[in-house]
Parts: C-alpha cells; structure tokens; sequence
C-alpha cells in the first residue's frame, strides 16, 4: 500500500462505537472541556504513534515480533509481543461489547448480546481471512461510512446553546488532564501499524505525515463533536448518563420531515465505522503471530482467538467486570505506548549507536 | 401347423439370430481392424491419411461422413487425372465452386496435362480468393463441415480446401437488450465474420490484433481474440489465449460456454465478464486495455478484465451531458442497493424499528398488516417468490400473450393477494419497486446476481432487524472485493485512493477533456488517450 492508504488505514481504525459509552467518564474529569481534553489526547496519541513508526522505521521488513525477540533476546521479546498481542486483543474485544451493546439497548432487545457478538466475529474473521489487498480495499469503502455518520452526528448542533460551554478558560487543568488519558478509547487502534509498516511503501510522502493528517482529521471531529456534544446537553448531563450521544440524538427533531429516531440511523454507521477497527486489530493479531512464530498464513490463527475473544466479550457483561476490563485494558495499552515503545526506541538507538562507536574504534 | 412343426420352427429362428450375430460382431471387428490399419498408416489422431488414389481417398472421406446425405461428391476430370469436389450443400456457394474450381479445371487444362504437385493447381489454375493445401484429413474433414470443398486430385497425396462457405444469416439489427437512446443502433448477429467487420468498421487501427481458435472437440466452434496491441496490459493476452486453448470441452454453441471457462471462481453470482451485443461497447473496452472474445453462433461478445463499476455504465452515459450522466450513474447505484436490500429493511422496520417511522405512516402499516395472517418475512418471500415465477413466465412466454400475462400479473399479483389479504399493499409497493430495480441494471446478468443476495439480505433482516442489514451489507462488500479477475479487483477498485484518476469515469462521468488517461486499475501500456504522432 502506498503512504497515504496507510495513513488512512491505520487511522480509520481510530474512531469506534468505544466513544459512545467513554465520555461519560471523560466529562466527569474535564467537564465541559471535553474538547480540550480530546485535542490534548490527539496530540498525546499522535505522539505515542510516531513513536512507533520511528521504531518500525529501523527495520523496515519485519514486525515487533521478529526483531524485538531478535535484538533483545528471546524473553523479553517474547515479554513485550505478548504486551502487544494482549494490546491487540483488548481493542477488539471493547469495540466488540461496545457496538454490540449499543445494538443491544437501541436496536434489538430481546436477542441476547451472544448472538450478536457471534454474528459479528464471525463476520470480522471473513474479512480477516482475505489477504491484505482486499482487506485495504474494504476499509476504503466502508470508510465512507464516517462522513455520513458525522452529518446525522453534527445534527446535535441543532440543540447548541453557548451557555452550556461557558467558561471558555478552564479552571482545573488536572481534571483536563485526567480526562486525556481516558481518551485512549477515542484513539485506540494505531498500535497496529507496528504490523502494517513493513506491508507499506515508502514515496515521497513520509508516513509521519500521512498518519499525522488522519491524525489531525480524527482529532478536529473528536474537538468539534465534544464541543457540539457538550453545547447541546451540558457537561452535567453528559457525566449522569451512560450513552451521552444517543441521549443528544434522541432529543433531536427534524421538523417536516419524516424522519424519526436519528439516534438508530448513527448506530447503523457505527457498525462499518467500529468493523474497521476490529478488522484491522484482528489481522494485526494474526499476522504478527504469524510473524512472530514463523507460519506462511495468517489464516492459521484465526480460529484460534476466536473463541477466546468470544467468552472473554460475554464474560464481562456485568457493570462492575467491564469497569475492571477497561481500567486494565487502559492501563496496559498506556503502558504499551508510553512506556514499553520508547525503551525500545531508546535501546534500539544506543544499539546503533555502540556498533557506530564500535566500527569508528576498528 | 403341428406342435412338433412350431417347435423346429421356434429351433431354427433361434438358430438363425445367433448367426445374425455372430455376423454383427464379425463385421464390428472387421471395422475395427480397419481403423487400426488406418491408424497405423496415418498422423496421430487422424482418422485417415491422404494417399495418392483418388478412389482410397474418396473411400475413406465416405467412412468419416457416412450416413451424411448432404454431403456431395463431384467427380470430373482435371486433364488426365480424376478428381473429386467434397461439399456440403446449404453451407457451401455452388456457384462459386463450379465458376472458380469445376470451369479453370476442366476448361483450362489440356486433356493430357496431368499434375505433379498440388502447387500447379494452386497457383495456377484455381482462382477462389482463398485457398488453403490441406495435409491432415481432419482438417479437411472440418472444413468440408464448415462449408469450404475439398478438391481432391488423383496422384497427389495432398487436398484443397477452398473458401466457399454461404449460409443463411441474420441481418444486422437493433440491440435486442441494449437498445439506447441516442447512439449507435446496429449489434452483433451469429456470425464471426460480420460481428469483427462490425468492430473492424469502427476503428481503422492497424494495432487491433484479431486472433482466431477453434474450441469445442466436435463443434469446432471459431472463437476470436479482440485487443489492441500496443495498449492492453503485458501479459493479459497470453493468459486469456492460454486459458482458451485449454478449454476442454465437446461443445461451444454459445458465448456463455466460454464465459464460464473465464471465470475463476465457478460458484460466484457474480458475472466475471461482460456481455454485450454492442460493437460500440466492445471498441470502447479494446481503447481502455481489455480483451474482447466474441464467438461464431453467438450474437453476444465478452469483454474481460472487468469490475463492478463497468456493469454500472451504459453507453447512454456517453451520450448526455456528464452532470446527467453523472446523476444517472448514482440513481443506478442506489437502484442496486434498493434492488438487494429494500425488502430488508422492510421486514427489519415492520418486525424490529417501528418507532422509526413517523407515527401516521407507523399506525397505518400496523393496520394493513393486522389484515394479513403471516409474518412480515413470510409474506415478503411469498412476494418474492411470486415476483420470481412472474418474470420468468415473461421471459419464456411468446411475444402476442407477453402483454396478456401483464395484465394476468398486474390483476393477480397487484391487486387479488392483496383484496385477498394474502399480503399488505405496502409490501407489493416494495417488492415492485425493488423488481423495476434490478431491472435498471444495464447488465442483465448483474441485474441477476443481485436477486441471489437478497434473499440472504431478508433473512439477516428477519433474525437481526438493521444490525442484520449491517452486517450483509459489510459481508457483501468484503465478498464483492475477494474477486478478483485477471488481476482486476470487482469492487474495490472503487473507492481507491492510488487509483484516484480512475474516479473521474467511475460513479461519475467527468467531462471528455478531463478523461485524458485510460484506466490506471487496467495496467495498459499506453497510458493516454491522446493520439499519438507519426
């Protein structure tokens, strides 16, 4: 793939029906800064992902899990690949119980969540099992999903008030702050370029840039959404209810029209918008694995995360289990991206830079 | 007659019928003995060899052609050697024959010049427009079948076929399927020599390479390959010429024997290759990099490689103005998603989403539907399934009770299932609308296919309501984009950002002066489309 198809693969996979149920717990930090806080996080994150392709970067034909164990021996390479995969695993199982709850409450109501969450990997595994090619082509197409999601969403404007936005100035940048790190739902999903790098080619355009645009992109949605979101229903009311953008779709009407429940149109387009994501963190998983483990297909590994992802998505349908899941699936991919990516970024560097001093003492 | 009598009788009759055959099977291997003995003499896989005898060679053409009556043999006298003029009358030109052949042998020749080689008659003496020396007795064979005679020249161990087929053909007429609104009006007809010239008219191009097979072990069938040379994708000709030359089969009588060779998933709905009666369409796809095949007996061409958006594209699009066309080319692709998933939704809306409809529009559709006895899903594949057999029954029926069965149709379908309360008014709206979209569909065969998927589509509604339409939706794209044919991508060639040139001739129509490069998703040779210099 050319550098622009993986600046908009890798951020495509960004924006998932996860930010539906998270920004409830954003707002009880940043109040009605939710927009500062998603511009900070955006700026956060991008970072945390040019940390990684500054890390691809060094070796550009393999994945982390071939020249991570390579350089570092086989423990710790083996440490930080089950880091990544379990990293992996976590997204795909949030946007699994996020879209599928979703569908749950405003969709269905008397199917149970098991079924959905079955018809759903199994559609994900079909286009997982596709090679490469066709899977970037889907994503292409269904990425128009978000523009169209984005028109019913910026409906909400219909209901802004400034009031609700007032102060412009915080007052409380550690609630500010705190509120970026949930953002991690907002943004999860890049971590899969540390498998895609090496399929993409390098043109004149440099990956940073083109990751950096879509970036950008996503983040000025997310920066306008939270304002829109936060004009219509106030930060109050936002923090006290579980689905805070449902609630402001549903209060919306379309006068003269003959169109009801806007809330169930944005939900459709949620479905290829969050599949995206889950398609891309689920090949990821399997061919870094087959990377890792020196396999011709990815397809082998397929059915072998299935199962687990499917029990470990209805094992968490509780309130408290998926307050406990997603505190240790935030803390692990923080952990991932702000901690474990810049030592190896850091250890690769001072490798180089001993066999440099190595070849200058010869 | 006696009991003793009948039994002798009945003893005898016996008797005889053994003999008769044990006779049968003396003569079966005597004949087959003789074909080993043929086969020992002759090339491999001929039924005979020629030899110097004209009356061996005579002998042996009545074998392979026996029990053909109308087959004739013409003997006369080319000087002083016997020969002998194999044809099939009602494929051959009778007048061509005695005026190119039977004159210059008879009247030319002294009475005492005999031949030494078939060169001397050849060259000298035959004056058809096309003649070809024939070594192997099969080829003769096909192409006394073919309508071209045989001359065969006692003392030489060689034949002449020569050019002199004419058999009843249809004119050239109006596109049964195509017909357009302002364009060309004039398509193919069954024959391989009229449906080239037809292509040929339309571009003087010394670069269109005509290539001709003939496929089908028995039928012979000449099947030919279109391209242009110096723009089609290296590489394509030859895999498509491979794949020709390794049909294996005993009979090609229609285009959609070879189409079905082409394809490379047998089981997909989907059509791989585009069909066409139009010489226009087939011209405009030579200039674009793809391969036309177009087969004798069929008035339809194939035009390969193709995607998704090519079976979305008229030639009308062509001829209006490119903000019609453009908006044209959009009704198209909703009709196509109306046309799969319009009762979908229905079903999904009625059975899980009533809320999504304003109010006046629910309770109303609630009172139809409290009129009907079934589900919501039963009654749409009740629909379905009438609206199935309805255009098939069309299809089938002969044109003068075509307009009968309308009216049967409109009176049975439209309006007796629903006084009848079999159905809700609401859903025969529907399916007829969905039934007058897949017919919108410029490609009958992609009209077809998409029918298959929405009987899944309804299903998937039916269980999961619009989380169901979501996921076939998405399935449906994955599976549309895991085609694949000769390297060209169905759908998703599409929306893809390194093919973005190719966007200005896809779900729209940019003006001319804007499509200055051809399809960069074909790979051609020649890039532009602007002419080039001498």
């Amino acid at each position: 793939m050319s550098s622009w198809q993986f600046g908009l693969v890798v951020t495509s996979g960004l924006l998932t029906a996860r930010l539906l149920s998270t920004t409830s717990y954003i707002v009880s930090f940043s109040e009605q800064f939710l927009w500062l806080s998603s511009a900070l996080a955006g700026v956060l994150f991008y970072l945390a992902a040019y940390l990684m392709l500054r890390l691809g970067q060094q070796f550009p034909e393999e994945t982390i899990g071939e020249y991570v164990p390579r350089l570092f021996g086989k423990m710790f390479g083996s440490g930080v690949f089950l880091v990544f995969i379990t990293v992996l695993f976590i997204n795909i199982i949030n946007c699994t119980v996020a879209l599928t709850k979703l569908t749950l409450v405003f969709l269905l109501d008397q199917t149970p969540q098991a079924v959905l969450i079955i018809v759903l990997l199994l559609a994900v595994a079909y286009c997982v099992m596709q090679d490469f090619g066709t899977i970037l082509r889907v994503i292409q197409i269904l990425v128009l999903a978000l523009p169209l999601l984005y028109i019913f969403y910026s409906l909400i404007w219909l209901n802004f008030e400034t009031l609700n936005i007032l102060p412009l100035w915080p007052d409380h940048f550690i609630g500010i702050l705190q509120g970026v790190m949930y953002h991690i739902s907002y943004y999860a999903g890049y971590e899969s370029l540390l498998v895609l790098l090496p399929m993409a080619k390098r043109g004149e355009v440099s990956f940073a840039r083109t990751v950096g645009w879509g970036f950008l992109i996503v983040t000025l949605i997310y920066v306008f959404g939270g304002l829109v979101l936060v004009g219509s229903i106030s930060a109050k009311t936002i923090a006290s209810v579980p689905q805070p953008v449902v609630y402001g779709m549903k209060s919306i009407e379309l006068p003269g029209t003959f169109i009801e429940r806007l809330e169930n149109y944005m939900i459709m387009f949620f479905i290829p918008v969050t599949y995206i994501s889950m398609v891309l963190s689920y090949f990821s998983l399997t061919e870094g694995c087959r990377k890792y483990l020196h396999y011709n297909d990815h397809r082998t590994f397929i059915p072998v995360f299935l199962p687990l992802i499917f029990f470990v998505s209805i094992f968490i349908d509780t309130p408290e289990r998926y307050d406990v899941f997603r505190y240790f699936g935030m803390y692990v991919i923080l952990f991932f991206s702000f901690v474990i990516i810049p030592i190896l970024l850091f250890l690769v560097w001072w490798k180089k830079g001993r066999r440099k001093n190595a070849k200058q003492n010869k | 007659m006696g009991k003793a009598t009948r039994s002798r009788l009945r003893k005898l009759s016996v008797k005889l019928q053994k003999q008769v055959q044990q006779i049968k099977d003396i003569g079966s291997a005597i004949s087959g003995a003789i074909k080993n003995l043929r086969k020992a003499r002759t090339l491999d896989k001929e039924n005979f060899g020629f030899t110097k005898t004209i009356e061996m060679n005579e002998h042996l053409v009545r074998s392979a052609l026996s029990c053909c009556d109308d087959v004739k043999y013409r003997q006369f006298r080319a000087g002083k050697a016997k020969a002998l003029l194999v044809y099939l009358s009602g494929l051959t030109d009778t007048s061509k024959i005695e005026t190119t052949v039977i004159e210059c042998l008879t009247g030319r020749v002294e009475i005492n010049e005999s031949f030494v080689n078939i060169n001397q008659i050849t060259n000298l003496l035959i004056t058809a427009a096309n003649v070809t020396v024939v070594k192997k007795p099969a080829e003769g064979i096909t192409n006394i079948l073919k309508g071209n005679p045989l001359l065969i020249i006692d003392g030489i161990a060689e034949a002449v076929s020569i050019d002199a087929a004419k058999y009843e053909k249809r004119q050239i007429t109006k596109a049964e399927n195509e017909d357009v609104a302002r364009g060309p009006h004039d398509s193919f007809n069954e024959t391989i020599g009229d449906n080239i010239a037809l292509v040929r008219r339309r571009t003087k191009d010394p670069d269109l390479k005509v290539e001709i097979f003939e496929i089908g072990a028995r039928t012979q069938t000449s099947v030919a390959l279109l391209y242009i040379d110096d723009i089609v994708k290296p590489g394509l000709t030859d895999e498509i010429r491979n794949q020709l030359l390794a049909i294996r089969i005993d009979k090609v009588i229609l285009s959609a024997n070879v189409e079905e060779f082409l394809s490379n998933q047998v089981w997909n709905p989907f059509p791989q290759t585009l069909t066409t009666e139009r010489p226009d369409k087939v011209v405009a796809g030579l200039y674009e990099g793809r391969i036309s095949i177009i087969v004798d007996t069929s008035p339809t061409a194939l035009i390969v490689p193709v995607s998704l958006q090519d079976f979305m594209q008229s030639v009308d699009d062509y001829t209006q103005r490119p903000a019609v066309a453009s908006l044209t080319r959009l009704t198209r692709y909703f009709a196509a998603f109306i046309a799969v998933f319009l009762p979908a939704i229905y079903v999904s809306i009625v059975s899980y989403h009533p809320g999504m409809l304003p109010s006046g529009l629910a309770f109303s559709i609630a009172e139809l539907r409290g009129k009907t006895p079934f589900p919501a899903l039963l009654e749409a594949f009740l629909m379905e399934g009438l609206l199935e057999i309805f255009q098939e029954a069309i299809v089938r029926l002969p044109q003068k009770l075509a307009a009968a069965a309308g009216i049967v149709g409109a009176l049975v379908i439209g309006t007796t299932v629903v006084e009848t309360a079999l159905v809700n008014a609401l859903l025969v709206v529907v399916i007829a609308l969905t039934g007058l979209s897949s017919f919108s569909m410029p490609s009958y065969t992609f009209g077809m296919a998409l029918r298959f998927f929405r009987v899944a589509a309804l299903i998937a509604a039916a269980v999961f309501g619009l989380y169901g339409i979501g996921i076939s939706f998405i399935v449906m794209v994955v599976f549309l984009c895991s085609l694949h044919t000769y390297g060209e991508s169905y759908m998703g060639n599409l929306f893809d950002i390194t093919l973005i040139k190719d966007w200005k001739d896809g779900v729209l129509r940019f003006p001319a002066e804007f499509l200055t490069s051809r399809p960069k998703r074909l790979g051609p040779k020649d890039k532009t489309r602007i002419g080039g210099e001498d």
